[in-house]
């Protein structure tokens, strides 16, 4: 059994993701304040709060518990931030996969794979390009029914 | 010699053809509104002007031929051909779409007449397989009954000598289960689904007189009800009234068959419906019921198979309404071995108040909300009120269904299936499955759960669509114990 974990790099690029869009958003709720309404200064402070909570709580929070896990039977997936799922799957019910690998991946993490059985599915989340690479390959010869040993040695 | 091959060819196109009626399927909605006014002069003239009707209406003329056409070209088109262990369907403009699919594949067949297709003596016939990519159905063609009758008897092979068991349905019960499961949502749906293809069809003004009639003759005798509460009033019992209808209807004469691994289900009356499921096909059976259904101790018994039930506003069922001493039997006479097990891990009576909270919650929210919407709109408070009173009684509801649950609430294995006992809204479900058909599984823990030590089992079953059971407030040791015993390490 193989464990994987989701990629630090990505929780940095969402900090940085996040830091920018809010202050993006604050500027323009400033503009708005001080040319259309006071209610801007609201939505400011709300927009301060929400991305507090997603840089000090959500994000740390999903990065330290998830997890995942592939075997020769199982693919096993933890993760959740308020709401906390273990969901496992038979590797002899996927049907299929997709791997969504974004633009500059290697240097974001934001790489992450769906895969897919008859009536359920299973999303791993922000993987580096090398923890999705082997998983894919793995899943392949797996669905191909191809011997792949070293997945108990490992 | 020539006359016969050219007969025969004419034959055989037909053969391979929708029905003609298919045209009109195929016609743009907008026909109808070039055609009632070209319709309009023509007789305004008493057909005697031809020259000058044509002459003003030419680029009406020319749109609705064009119409005409292109509907005649795609049922042209459109076509299907048949040997003995495939169907392929030749769809979409030009027939461009190929569809094949084997009949050993088959889940289910569907051959399903509309009161205006009987006057034509066509059909519509719905084929479809478990494969997962495609949600719709596989292959809908409209054909004529006896051609679509041939080939419902071709692959459901009903031509096999094994011993046929008959579920009937007694009238009592289909008025029972339409009565149950009509829902005043479901009405308003059909209601708001006929205004929007009549005012595809008329002009959109005779819809809003229509409607502002209704509302000036219905405000004549309700002058001292507030009138937005009769209006919501009418739509909830309107809907309700209109769903009932339709159910009643569609599970009319409803009775249901095994022969050897084949379900044949049959009911209706506006619309006729036959279809044929393969039994290794049925993912797996919903013993369904409501509070009341639980108090008067009936049930429905649903099934789960790709392409049955599938359409709009149908629901899955093989026994309307079945008293529960008798669910076992008739499960055991229509799909062998299917009705097995227990549930070994349970929730109860320390457990209710586990269940009630989410509900509890959102019953102290109606006043809350109501002194909020009260401070905004003072001129409303007589309405807020009334609507606050009515927002509380489905709330008030839920908490003694969620009670209720609390004592139906459990999982459990055997060697071959897997029971669950879950309450999803209002609704009370007897799930049980092949372990083999299960894909995932899944435990779901919230905050509070997790500081208490209970969580949510999810099983995942074989479907065309994610489909997930959920059982809720387990003990987590218990439920991982449980679920790692029968082979889904969580």
């Amino acid at each position: 059994m193989r464990m994987y974990k989701p990629s630090p790099l990505a929780m940095i690029s969402i900090y940085i993701f996040t830091v920018i869009l809010s202050l993006g958003l604050c500027i323009a709720c400033g503009f708005g304040a001080m040319f259309m309404s006071v209610i801007f200064w609201y939505v400011m402070l709300f927009i301060i709060v929400l991305a507090f909570l997603i840089l000090t709580i959500v994000v740390p929070l999903f990065f330290s518990q998830s997890r995942y896990s592939v075997s020769r039977n199982e693919v096993i997936c933890r993760k959740g931030v308020f709401i906390f799922k273990r969901q496992y799957m038979k590797i002899s019910s996927v049907r299929s996969f997709t791997a969504v690998v974004t633009p500059l991946s290697g240097a974001t993490g934001l790489n992450f794979l769906v895969i897919h059985s008859l009536g359920a599915r299973m999303v791993l989340l922000f993987l580096s390009r090398k923890d999705l690479n082997e998983i894919t390959s793995r899943l392949d010869k797996l669905i191909r029914k191809e011997d792949d040993s070293s997945y108990e040695t490992a | 010699m020539r006359q016969h091959r050219l007969i025969r060819h004419i034959r055989e196109f037909f053969r391979h053809r929708q029905h003609p009626i298919k045209i009109i399927g195929y016609t743009s909605k907008v026909l109808w509104l070039l055609l009632i006014p070209i319709v309009k002069y023509i007789v305004a003239l008493r057909f005697d002007d031809f020259h000058s009707w044509f002459m003003s209406n030419w680029v009406d003329i020319l749109i609705i031929t064009a119409i005409i056409t292109i509907a005649i070209l795609r049922w042209v088109f459109v076509f299907f051909e048949m040997d003995t262990k495939t169907i392929t369907s030749h769809t979409g403009y030009f027939g461009l779409a190929r569809t094949t699919l084997a009949f050993s594949d088959v889940s289910t067949v569907g051959m399903h007449q509309s009161s205006l297709q009987r006057l034509f003596g066509a059909c519509t016939l719905y084929i479809d397989t478990t494969a997962a990519s495609l949600s719709n159905t596989e292959i809908t063609l409209v054909l004529p009954k006896k051609r679509a009758s041939h080939i419902l008897e071709f692959i459901a092979d009903e031509s096999t000598a094994e011993i046929k068991y008959t579920v009937d349905s007694k009238k009592r019960s289909q008025l029972a289960f339409s009565l149950f499961f009509s829902s005043s949502m479901s009405g308003v749906i059909i209601f708001a689904g006929l205004l929007f293809e009549a005012s595809r069809i008329v002009d959109r003004n005779i819809e809003i007189r229509l409607l502002n009639t209704a509302a000036g003759e219905i405000s004549k005798f309700t002058s001292n009800i507030p009138f937005i509460i009769v209006i919501v009033a009418l739509v909830i019992i309107g809907g309700w009234v209109l769903s009932f209808l339709a159910n009643l209807m569609r599970y009319w004469h409803f009775s249901v068959t095994r022969q050897g691994s084949k379900l044949y289900v049959k009911s209706g009356i506006w619309t006729l419906r036959h279809d044929v499921m393969a039994c290794r096909c049925i993912n797996y059976i919903d013993i369904t019921s409501s509070l009341l259904m639980k108090i008067f101790k009936i049930c429905t018994i649903n099934l789960n198979c790709a392409g049955y039930g599938d359409r709009r506003a149908e629901i899955p069922t093989i026994a309307p309404i079945s008293n529960e001493k008798e669910v076992e039997g008739t499960v055991e006479h229509l799909l062998p071995g299917m009705y097995g097990g227990q549930t070994t891990l349970r929730t109860g009576r320390k457990d209710i108040l586990r269940f009630v909270g989410i509900p509890v919650f959102l019953l102290l929210l109606v006043p809350v909300l109501r002194a909020v919407a009260a401070g905004i709109f003072p001129r409303w408070v007589g309405e807020i009120n009334v609507i606050s009173l009515i927002a509380s009684v489905p709330f008030v509801w839920l908490i003694i269904v969620k009670t209720a649950a609390a004592f139906h609430t459990g999982i459990g294995f055997n060697d071959t299936h897997c029971v669950m006992e879950y309450c999803r809204y209002y609704g009370f479900h007897r799930v049980v499955v092949e372990r083999e058909k299960i894909t995932s599984a899944a435990i779901f823990q919230s905050i509070p759960q997790k500081k208490t030590g209970y969580c949510s089992i999810a099983i995942y079953t074989m479907n065309e669509k994610v489909k997930v059971h959920m059982v809720k407030q387990l003990p987590l040791d218990t439920a991982m114990s449980i679920l790692r015993t029968n082979g889904l390490a969580v």
